[in-house]
């Protein structure tokens, strides 16, 4: 189907937008309209594969589907679309989906207007030259304000409202005509059949059979099995196997030529060789220059995650290492807590990112895990003039060898109803923010601006921030680097223990509640033992906070006859089970939950 | 006789070889004698306490049952495994056997005198309430065998009793334990339970004085534990009913036991007291992990490292029977460590504890063994001479233990 496709009918787009506005129920619309997929195999966000994906309405990782539309004008367009994910935690998938794009759709819920991250991801796609073509969705609900959304595409994007297209997905009005607006609007991609080479990996994954499968975009020549081609970073060449499309069912094609989306396999068993952003060339006829490729994308939240069964580290590992080969954004490397024993350190884009992974190890690989309270990287500056970074708590050196710690800043951006300013501001100023800004986008939407240390956001930032909102504000956020602050380590002891899964960084001005409250908190979570259980908080030795467990001084007498025995005998074998899930301290059994006690906490 | 050659469940005679054969005991843990538990799931009605299966009698039901429970007892007593072996003990428990007619219990000990080499001395003992039974009835029980009447008082306190869903007059306790003796059958016991709503320690310490003051050989006393599916549960779920503070519990239960001593009666497990010589024989088979075979709906066997228990449902039961299966619904083989873990933990409760001996077995048990050590450090167990015994801390934390040494 692809191989005579003229390159002026090819258009690549995608569909950009905030949470929830709607953007995969579009992209199912479009695939049934343009027949992609039939009735029968149709289910609800198609394109949403993972499990996780479809119960939490959000695209983890980047699609590309390729489908054909007639146009009015009688001609098939050869579409590829490539779905982005929504969250702020993944603009950077965002980022290098939109560059193998030479337009996006920039999908507006009418009811809820631009939010953080319409704002985050119009001006990713302006920082990629894309053509941006405003799409108002939900136009069929009561409270859709269009006149109002109008405005702010072009107040606050700086986008002409004219070309706006009203749609309502979830009915299909309006859709084709959009389809048609991405033949008019979206020019098609430019790019030389004759020219050696070029193509932009934008996405990979591990295939048990093929090996490494990459997703990429031609920009210049040709791509035709057997063909030997060369990745531009690391030199290596492979013979060519396979080029495919998604259709949106896995479909061979002979070629993929200039500006075309699609797969190839070239039995690359290491899937560290298909850099995201490297570009891949003909080793007999190579490009001169590589494409600019992305940025590295760094990890910024850090958590130890265990099994609850020790012996089943190995496991862990195995899975780890699985799952890394579909999302090397995350990181991980072993670690040892005496609380916890073997485990790893493992870094994320950000806190969805980090359950996400964490709810795949346990859903898809069956391990049953505790992790630690989620934590930043901090720059420590040494009397003796080293820098080190720390991201677990418990590895920060002696006080009396400190010169000073640096945390990390992020910028954040809130959209809110203006009846909540109040409380976001208030929400800001606890978490030790700096506000920048403060505009209105019409008469009753503000967006706050505020410099914020991001360990204040990895703590139930997002939940506090919707709570006070009612679910209305929208936040997007980007790192703004290092800053100087006064922290301090904030131990948890067990009968003078130090546990150091639980030991955190915190404020000098906020550690003594916090301490404070982790002592109660941990007290609510840690059942009687046959013993009296001391719980401190202290910063080095000074001790800030102290709450007792007494101990258990009888159980009930009952009786114990024949059933009494198996009765007896079955609920401690579920007791066992129970006991399996907790961690010893010293001689304090300690179950899982009061390891993320410090989230249950109130930071403020 | 006809065997169950289609039974779901294993036969029982191979259990006890293929147990043997692939974990053969170090120690002698199977009894050479057996006691037998006949459960008659009848009642008059259902106490607000009671999670023991029981359905409400009806003429036609015991009848029926009479006739199931003696077809279950001939398919075992053929057994390789039981033709040897001398029963006893028999222990009627319910329900309430006493709903049964004198002919009708006098009938079920003459099926297990007939197929069972039953002991001249055997113990058999007869759960009753005090409405059901009657001098002639507890005298046509003793002549057919019945040795000891065991008498689910629970509180002499009206309002106790009334909260329990028992008859509130407390004359019948006092008239069925006169009738039980003029029988002739004066090994009796007397089940209480405290923690009850509304219990205080002076209306506890008043019930207990009247008990025994009727001179029982012997007396049970537990707390009241609130189960799933009775109408105290549903009530707990409400809110309107709590549990009993332990601690509190542990003030009756200290007082019963002064009470109990100074009336000659001793302790002799954690919630059984006796006079000299009236230990039942039968309960304390359960505590020394000796073989018990159990008849009727629910009830619970353990022989030779094996334990199972019937169909918990009296038309279930009649079916199998009736296609001459046993009523077993669900069965565990307990390897020799489990077995040896069991007979100390449940030996524990026992007064006078466990010969050290039994522990030597479960050496190579790294983890139990620390747990062993612990206890020991802690004081919940002690050792004296040859014998481990827990401490009176350790019997207030005998399900902590137990669950230590699991």
């Amino acid at each position: 189907m692809t191989k005579s496709f003229p390159q002026s009918r090819i258009r690549n787009f995608s569909i950009i937008a905030h949470i929830d506005h709607g953007k995969s129920t579009l992209a199912d619309r479009f695939l049934e309209i343009t027949g992609a997929i039939s009735q029968r195999e149709f289910r609800a966000q198609y394109l949403d594969a993972m499990d996780l994906e479809r119960e939490r309405g959000i695209t983890i990782k980047a699609h590309a589907v390729t489908t054909k539309f007639q146009a009015s004008d009688g001609k098939d367009y050869l579409f590829n679309l490539i779905d982005t994910p929504g969250h702020v935690d993944f603009a950077y998938e965002v980022s290098r989906s939109l560059a193998a794009c030479e337009g996006a759709l920039l999908l507006i819920d009418a009811t809820q207007g631009v939010e953080a991250q319409t704002i985050a991801n119009a001006y990713l796609a302006i920082a990629n030259n894309l053509v941006i073509i405003p799409v108002i969705n939900k136009i069929d609900l009561a409270s859709a304000d269009v006149e109002g959304v109008r405005h702010q595409i072009a107040d606050v994007l700086g986008l002409s409202q004219e070309e706006a297209f009203l749609v309502s997905a979830k009915e299909g009005l309006g859709v084709k005509e959009v389809l048609e607006g991405v033949v008019h609007l979206i020019p098609p991609p430019v790019g030389s059949e004759e020219k050696p080479l070029k193509a932009l990996i934008f996405d990979s994954w591990f295939d048990n059979y093929q090996g490494a499968v990459v997703l990429l975009r031609v920009i210049d020549g040709e791509l035709i099995p057997g063909m030997i081609i060369r990745l531009m970073s690391n030199k290596r060449e492979f013979e060519l196997l396979e080029v495919g499309i998604f259709s949106p069912k896995r479909t061979k094609v002979d070629r993929l030529g200039p500006g075309e989306v699609g797969y190839v396999c070239a039995g690359m068993k290491d899937l560290s060789d298909t850099k995201i952003g490297d570009t891949i060339t003909e080793a007999r006829r190579p490009t001169e220059s590589a494409l600019p490729g992305y940025r590295d994308v760094k990890p910024v939240v850090f958590c130890g995650l265990y099994t609850t069964d020790t012996s089943k580290f190995e496991d862990l590992r195995d899975s780890l290492e699985k799952l890394r080969l579909n999302d090397s954004s995350f990181v991980y490397e072993p670690e040892t807590s005496i609380a916890l024993g073997f485990g790893f350190r493992c870094g994320f884009l950000g806190l969805l990112h980090m359950e996400i992974i964490r709810e795949r190890l346990e859903r898809e690989y069956g391990l049953d895990l505790i992790s630690t309270a989620p934590t930043v990287v901090y720059h420590v500056y040494t009397t003796k003039g080293e820098v080190i970074d720390i991201d677990n708590p418990s590895k920060l050196p002696d006080p009396s060898l400190i010169d000073h710690i640096e945390e990390p800043f992020i910028k954040a951006t809130v959209i809110t109803p203006e009846r909540y300013v109040g409380n976001i501001l208030q929400l800001c100023q606890d978490r030790r923010g700096t506000q920048t800004g403060l505009q209105y986008l019409d008469a009753n939407r503000v967006m706050v601006s505020y410099e914020l240390p991001l360990n204040e956001i990895v703590l139930d930032f997002y939940d506090r921030l919707k709570s006070r909102t009612q679910g209305y504000a929208s936040l997007d956020y980007e790192l703004s680097g290092y800053r100087h602050s006064d922290l301090v380590k904030m131990d948890l002891l067990l009968n003078g223990e130090t546990v150091d899964a639980l030991s955190i960084i915190a404020h000098q001005d906020k550690v003594q509640s916090r301490g404070r409250q982790l002592a109660e908190k941990m007290k609510e979570l840690i059942p009687k033992q046959m013993f009296e259980i001391a719980i401190q908080a202290a910063i080095g030795k000074r001790v800030i906070a102290r709450e007792t467990i007494g101990a258990i001084k009888k159980n009930v007498t009952a009786k114990c006859y024949g059933g009494d025995i198996s009765r007896k005998r079955k609920l401690w074998e579920k007791q066992k089970e129970g006991k399996k899930r907790m961690k010893q301290i010293g001689r304090v059994e300690v179950p899982q939950e009061a390891f993320l006690a410090i989230l249950k906490t109130d930071p403020n | 006789m006809v065997a169950p050659e289609n039974s779901l469940v294993q036969k029982p005679g191979s259990i006890k070889n293929s147990v043997k054969s692939t974990t053969p005991l170090r120690s002698p843990i199977i009894s050479e004698d057996v006691g037998l538990y006949i459960h008659i799931p009848f009642c008059a009605r259902r106490c607000h306490f009671c999670a023991f299966y029981l359905v409400i009698q009806t003429e036609k039901r015991m009848k029926q049952f009479v006739d199931d429970l003696k077809k279950e007892m001939v398919l075992w007593a053929s057994k390789e495994d039981f033709v040897l072996r001398k029963v006893s003990t028999v222990y009627f428990g319910g329900g309430t056997p006493t709903v049964l007619s004198a002919s009708q219990l006098g009938d079920i000990l003459n099926c297990v005198k007939l197929n069972w080499k039953l002991d001249a001395q055997a113990e058999v003992t007869v759960e009753a309430t005090s409405e059901s039974v009657s001098f002639d009835k507890l005298s046509a029980l003793k002549a057919y065998g019945v040795t000891r009447v065991s008498m689910g008082v629970q509180t002499l306190v009206p309002h106790e009793r009334e909260t329990l869903g028992l008859c509130s007059e407390t004359q019948p306790v006092h008239d069925a334990v006169q009738a039980s003796k003029a029988a002739g059958l004066s090994n009796i016991n007397l089940d209480l339970m405290y923690g009850l709503p509304g219990q205080t320690l002076s209306s506890w310490d008043d019930t207990v004085c009247q008990v025994l003051e009727m001179r029982p050989r012997h007396l049970s006393c537990y707390a009241l534990s609130i189960e799933e599916g009775t109408r105290f549960y549903r009530q707990w779920e409400q809110g309107v009913l709590r549990n009993c503070d332990p601690e509190e519990e542990a003030v009756f239960q200290n007082s019963v036991n002064d009470q109990a001593q100074r009336s000659g009666l001793t302790r002799y497990e954690i919630s059984n007291w006796a006079h000299p010589g009236y230990a039942c024989r039968h309960n304390l088979k359960y505590w020394q992990g000796q073989d018990y075979l159990g008849f009727g709906p629910s009830a619970q066997s353990y022989v030779s490292g094996v334990r199972w228990g019937n169909v918990p449902d009296v038309l279930e039961y009649s079916g199998q029977l009736g296609n001459g299966q046993i009523p077993v619904s669900d069965m565990e083989v307990l390897d020799e460590v489990r077995q040896h873990k069991e007979r100390v933990i449940f030996g524990l409760r026992r007064v006078e504890g466990i010969p050290t001996e039994w522990v030597d077995c479960l050496e190579h048990e790294v983890k139990w063994t620390q747990s062993l050590a612990q206890l020991l450090t802690d004081n919940l167990l002690s050792q004296s001479g040859n014998r481990y015994v827990l401490t009176e801390r350790g019997r207030e934390l005998a399900d902590t233990v137990g669950h230590m040494l699991w």
